[in-house]
């Protein structure tokens, strides 16, 4: 159970500072997938850094199994958009990365991270380093290291934004089998409301600068899921439903900055 | 390499290529070489000055000193100090630039010393080093160090900050502390550079040994040539340089190779 209670968080610069995040408040639940929906700049990579450990926030609270997050820690797990893997170090050894750092022996974490690279289908490239591979076979490299600690909560922040088409609506699928397989509690940045829609059980519609909780949605669809729910009536109304909120706040913002400039 | 299709069979075919490519990297700078060397002993041949040795004489004097022994001790002497110089600096500049990369007060403090270090041209130290701690190896070493050390900390400190901070962010995710983010992600991540660092001060250790040697300590290589200047034995002055350049060549060849093997793999 991760709550957020009336969290705030402003970025100190030459200007002044700059509020990203203002009076935010969600919760999420054990085993659930949440996905943070938003246009950029709205302060979603933030909020995930804060969940992680990586960054400090300057109000409020926000609190994992009733503990106060001070840092990054055995419990969390971030996929990055990025993908961030060690360019010096094999697929095997990028799995293998966190265990290791877990003091974990050699032993053992390369046999898990073997066991890793087959589950996101990468057996056979254990041995390549990142730059041989794709950016869909890097990604998964990202998802096994972060699986491979087994952590409770996963945060990932728009894992797949970087993929081609093709190779975003596998990764999904595949998302979609493996939560469905290991019980975890996902929090999931995305600025597309179709994927949104697909993975979560709820969405946080996050909005303008700083960024503030539009809507906290319930995602009605049953699991196990697969892509045919996308071409329901109700997943249609419910992305029509995300459409108006989003369009409604950014023409405000549109018309709060021309009132700015003029 | 230009390769038109054709339906030769392969393997002779690339073998052909290869030890032809080979040849044409060494024919043009030996064609080169070969001009320069006719021009040179016409010309002086045709001068007639004592100063100015023909080439097949810096060729003869070449092999007297190399085969009858007389550049082994002063060589061998001069490279002891230049290795321990050079050894010397790149213990202390390697953890400098190291430390300066990643931590903005260190490198806040040293960082003035360093630029100015940088575009300080080093000759104007050597009376002071002597004043210093006299004509011995030390000065020798010194003098050595106060050539490269400034290299290796720049190129590795760059090294550091080249590091990207989203992997050391990533590696903070997963608990790293201080030692694992050196080990794992900012050493070698920073390795090209630092290797880059040293193959430059590699070379600059060796000017420094070789103009400390000519102009204050008179030892090793330098009073070499020296003695043979006082001795008009231009001939051998000429041999004495051609061996230096002969170095010169294999250190910073040796370097590009150790350079090559520490990249990694991404590049
Ligand atoms: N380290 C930082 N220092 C100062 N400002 C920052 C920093 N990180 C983010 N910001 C600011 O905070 C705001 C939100 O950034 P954030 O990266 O959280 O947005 P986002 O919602 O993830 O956007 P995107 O969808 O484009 O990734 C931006 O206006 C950005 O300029
Ligand atoms: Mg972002």
């Amino acid at each position: 159970m991760i709550t957020v209670t009336g969290l705030n968080k402003t970025f100190a610069s030459k200007v002044g500072g700059v509020p990203v995040l203002r009076d935010v408040s969600f919760e999420v639940r054990d085993n659930e997938f949440v996905s943070i929906l938003g246009p950029s700049g709205c302060g979603k990579t933030t909020l995930l850094r804060i969940l992680a450990g990586l960054v400090d926030h300057d109000g409020g609270s926000i609190q994992v199994e009733g503990k106060e997050v001070s840092g990054p820690g055995p419990d969390r797990a971030v996929v990055f958009q990025h993908f961030s893997l060690l360019p010096w170090m094999s697929v095997l050894d990028n799995i293998g990365f966190g265990l290791r750092l877990r003091g974990v022996p050699k032993a053992m974490w390369s046999k898990q991270a073997l066991q890793l690279a087959q589950l996101v289908g990468l057996q056979g490239f254990e041995n390549f380093f990142p730059r041989q591979l794709s950016g869909g076979m890097q990604q998964r490299v990202g998802l096994a290291r972060a699986l491979a600690v087994e952590p409770a909560i996963l945060l990932m922040d728009e894992p797949f934004a970087a993929l081609d088409e093709q190779t975003r609506l596998l990764m999904q699928e595949e998302l979609l089998r493996i939560t469905q397989e290991a019980h975890k509690t996902i929090v999931f940045v995305t600025h597309s409301m179709e994927e949104a829609l697909l993975l979560s059980d709820r969405v946080l519609l996050l909005t303008g600068h700083p960024g503030v909780v539009q809507e906290y949605l319930e995602v009605p669809f049953d699991r196990p899921r697969d892509r045919s729910i996308t071409t329901s009536l109700e997943f249609q109304r419910l992305r029509e439903h995300l459409w108006e909120q989003l369009r409604r706040t950014q023409t405000r913002d549109a018309v709060d900055s021309s009132d700015v400039v003029a | 390499m230009t390769q038109s299709g054709g339906a030769l069979e392969q393997g002779t075919r690339r073998s052909a290529l290869r030890s032809s490519s080979g040849l044409w990297r060494v024919a043009p700078p030996l064609a080169f070489l070969a001009i320069v060397a006719i021009i040179w002993q016409l010309g002086a041949a045709d001068a007639h000055n004592i100063l100015l040795p023909t080439f097949t004489a810096t060729v003869s004097a070449f092999v007297d000193i190399v085969v009858g022994g007389a550049i082994w001790e002063p060589l061998l002497r001069s490279n002891l100090t230049m290795i321990i110089g050079f050894v010397i600096s790149a213990v202390i500049a390697v953890p400098l630039g190291l430390v300066m990369g990643r931590h903005l007060f260190i490198d806040r403090a040293a960082a003035p010393y360093v630029s100015l270090l940088v575009v300080m041209p080093a000759a104007p130290l050597l009376p002071i080093i002597v004043m210093m701690i006299g004509f011995g190896l030390s000065a020798g070493v010194l003098l050595v160090m106060v050539f490269t050390v400034v290299y290796i900390v720049v190129n590795t400190r760059a090294g550091i900050r080249s590091v990207d901070p989203r992997l050391v962010e990533m590696a903070h995710s997963y608990g790293a502390n201080e030692l694992n983010l050196w080990r794992y992600v900012l050493i070698p991540g920073a390795l090209p550079a630092i290797a880059t660092g040293l193959r430059i001060g590699l070379g600059r250790a060796f000017a420094g040994m070789v103009l400390g040697e000519l102009l204050l300590l008179s030892s090793g290589i330098g009073l070499l040539l020296l003695t043979y200047r006082a001795a008009n034995a231009s001939d051998h002055v000429f041999a004495v340089v051609v061996v230096l350049l002969v170095e010169a060549t294999l250190i910073s060849s040796g370097m590009r190779r150790l350079e090559r093997r520490l990249q990694p793999p991404s590049v």
